[in-house]
């Protein structure tokens, strides 16, 4: 996932050195994130408790 | 992998969008599936355009003619982040057609076959800019728009993410 700070360099077709954009090709959970259990990805019914998850330190 | 995600037509989205300039409204749509149709942000010289494109970045036409399909030889979907500098396939494209994929959450599962839970993940804050790969082919002049999500191995102790999750 992209940070609105990385947009600018990720879509710019004249950066064609992609040394600048190695650090978006590490894990690393840069936002947190909300994980909830939901009966279909049709319908995104819920059917349990939301679980949120960290982000990494910077 | 990943392997379906989703696009609510929202005030999260709605920013995203402003943020990459885009002064159009996303189509909601849910469960996106690989072959399926989802919406990419790319950039020329000129300017950055919001199209449609097919979810696999190998694309052939249907044997009836009727549209265009993921190649059944390739999945090219998802492009591992440890092969883009590798692949010829994402290598070159990676140089100078990447793609932002506009979401607003994704799916994940875990357990056994036929116990399976379905996970929906989303930003706390914010909609989802996945990183991606896109190509414009031109069928004998129908140009169509198609595009891999760059996946990345999970974090570790991570009972959620599959090994090649969205990222």
């Amino acid at each position: 996932m992209l940070s609105p700070e990385d947009f600018d360099r990720w879509l710019d077709p004249q950066l064609t050195n992609t040394d600048p954009l190695q650090h978006l090709f590490e894990t690393r959970i840069r936002q947190p994130l909300l994980v909830e259990p939901v009966r279909s990805p049709l319908n995104l019914e819920p059917v349990g408790a939301i679980e949120e998850i960290a982000a990494d330190n910077q | 992998m990943c392997g379906r995600y989703n696009v609510i037509d929202d005030p999260k989205v709605q920013d995203l969008l402003t943020i990459l300039g885009i002064p159009l409204r996303a189509q909601t749509r849910l469960n996106i599936a690989p072959g399926g149709s989802g919406q990419i942000v790319y950039q020329t010289a000129q300017q950055r355009t919001l199209v449609d494109a097919i979810w696999s970045l190998l694309i052939e036409r249907k044997p009836d003619n009727t549209g265009y399909r993921p190649s059944p030889r390739y999945s090219t979907f998802n492009a591992r982040a440890g092969s883009l500098a590798s692949s010829p396939l994402w290598k070159a494209r990676l140089h100078r057609q990447r793609a932002i994929i506009p979401a607003s959450g994704f799916h994940e599962w875990t357990g056994e076959k036929g116990h399976k839970q379905c996970y929906h993940i989303r930003a706390a804050k914010g909609a989802i800019a996945f990183a991606g790969l896109y190509e414009l082919w031109d069928f004998d002049g129908d140009l169509v728009p198609a595009y891999t999500i760059i996946t990345l191995p999970p974090p570790p102790g991570s009972h959620i993410f599959t090994p090649r999750a969205c990222r």
